[in-house]
Parts: structure tokens; C-alpha cells; sequence
């Protein structure tokens, strides 16, 4: 009996985990169209992982055929925006950047909660 | 079999009264906290420089409740329910008649250039003309995500 409710819990867990993993991925594609069209070939997605973290993942064929793979993270902090992208050291955003990361967050916003979240418009 | 039913018939319950999951409420609370704490983030890194813009879109939809950014902040004279959060007036409507999608149509019209031709070229989050500084990293270079690493 217990078996059968622990069991039970954690199949209640995997699909609670999966709905909010499939949020994401439709948020990401959302996300990824806000900078304009996609081009053929390209992968992009936008993304709030966390009330604190933002992912910004692109993937493309550069010119030579050779797959190429970016993701960018910012990190909110109390006293900053913290930028790391592959390969390179953690830094704060600087002004011209912050300004498209607040437009685009606010655009994002808006977008999911009026297309995903049903929030009126 | 019974299972997918019953998802099923949740699912249509769900769309027609408009009620949401507890992942998706859970979801869109934390999509609209993140936003203000990055604003937060920004105001404190970079001053009020990020935001003195005009608002991109109305915000109808800005949550009435209390804001702990403002009360952190002690700004709390410039949010208003009357106002946007930066302390301005809404736009009318007729300013952008498709809600957003004007806008985003307006920023790619000027786009001359692909956003992403090869690793040298700076490229990414754009919003408008304007995109993040690159170089591309060396792939000997790896910071804690890993290319291809799925992050959620």
C-alpha cells in the first residue's frame, strides 16, 4: 500500500516536473522571436530560467558548415546584471546591453503572460 | 488509457474556465518578479540611464499589488497605479494599435544584416539594430554551460 503511494507521488512529481519543463520550452520559443525572424537554419531561444537567470541559447551553421553553439546567461544580482557566456569570464553588463536585456525582458513579459498565461490584455 | 483521459478531460476544463496549472501559476508569478528584479538589477549596475526610455509597450497588465522593488529602492513615489513603472503616463492606445506586434515589426524593418553570420561577427540579443558584443569564445575557452548543455 504505502509502495503504491510512494509510487504514485513520484509519477505526480515526474509530470509536475514535465508540465513545467514543456512552460519553458514554449516560453523559450516565444522568446526567441522577439528579435525579429529566425533565420533558416537557426536556433534561438530566450528564456527566464529562474526569477534570477536568463538564458539566451543560439545555435547556427557558420559559413564554413561547422555547427556552432552560444549560450549566454545573465544572473540578476542585487547589485547588477552578471553576464557569462560560454567560455568567458563573468562580467556586468554595461549600459547598452542593459537596455536591450530590460526591453527584451519586458517584451517577454508580455508576450507570455498574454499568449501563455492567459493574462488580459 | 483512463490516465489520458482524465488529462485530457483537464485540459479542457482548464482552457474553458481560463484556470491555470500550478506550474503555470507558478510560472507566470516568477516571469513577472523576474522582470522587476532585473529592472532592479539594472537600476542599481547601471543607473536610471537603462530606463530612461519610453516605454516600449503599455503595460496593462502590471500587477496590482505591492512592488518590494519600489519599497527597496524607496521609490515608491514613482509607481503608480496610474502610471507605468517608470513613472510615466501610459501610451495611448492608438500608439501602437497591434499592441506589441507593431513594435516588433518596426525593429526588424531596419535590420540589414543577418543577426548571425559566423562566430567573429557580434552578434545576438538584439532588439532593434543594436546586438551584444561579441567576440565568440574559443571553444577551448568553456565557462559553466557547457554548448548544447540543456540548462532546464
Amino acid at each position: 500500500m504505502f509502495s503504491f503511494f510512494s509510487h504514485k507521488n513520484q509519477h505526480d512529481d515526474e509530470r509536475s516536473t514535465r508540465r513545467y519543463r514543456e512552460l519553458i520550452r514554449r516560453e523559450a520559443q516565444i522568446g526567441g522571436e522577439l528579435f525579429g525572424p529566425i533565420p533558416t537554419g537557426v536556433r534561438r531561444e530566450f528564456f527566464c530560467l529562474d526569477r534570477k537567470t536568463w538564458v539566451w541559447h543560439e545555435e547556427w551553421t557558420d559559413k564554413s558548415g561547422k555547427r556552432r553553439v552560444v549560450t549566454t546567461r545573465y544572473d540578476v544580482r542585487p547589485n547588477g546584471v552578471l553576464k557569462a557566456q560560454d567560455g568567458q569570464p563573468y562580467r556586468y553588463v554595461e549600459l547598452e546591453e542593459g537596455k536591450r536585456l530590460y526591453k527584451a525582458a519586458r517584451m517577454y513579459n508580455y508576450r507570455v503572460q498574454t499568449e501563455l498565461y492567459g493574462a488580459e490584455k | 488509457m483512463l490516465r489520458y483521459l482524465r488529462e485530457g478531460m483537464r485540459t479542457l476544463f482548464e482552457a474553458s474556465t481560463g484556470d491555470l496549472t500550478p506550474e503555470a501559476r507558478d510560472r507566470s508569478e516568477i516571469d513577472q518578479d523576474a522582470l522587476f528584479d532585473v529592472r532592479h538589477g539594472l537600476l542599481v549596475g547601471l543607473g536610471n540611464a537603462v530606463l530612461a526610455e519610453e516605454p516600449l509597450i503599455p503595460e496593462p497588465m502590471v500587477p496590482q499589488r505591492p512592488r518590494p522593488l519600489a519599497a527597496e529602492l524607496g521609490h515608491s513615489s514613482i509607481i503608480s497605479t496610474e502610471e507605468d513603472v517608470l513613472g510615466r503616463a501610459p501610451l495611448p492606445e492608438n500608439t501602437l494599435p497591434n499592441g506589441h506586434e507593431a513594435y516588433l515589426g518596426a525593429i526588424t524593418t531596419d535590420k540589414q544584416t543577418p543577426i548571425v553570420q559566423d562566430p567573429q561577427y557580434d552578434a545576438g540579443l538584439d532588439v532593434g539594430n543594436v546586438v551584444v558584443q561579441g567576440p565568440w569564445p574559443t571553444p577551448a575557452e568553456q565557462s559553466f554551460i557547457q554548448p548544447g548543455q540543456k540548462v532546464a
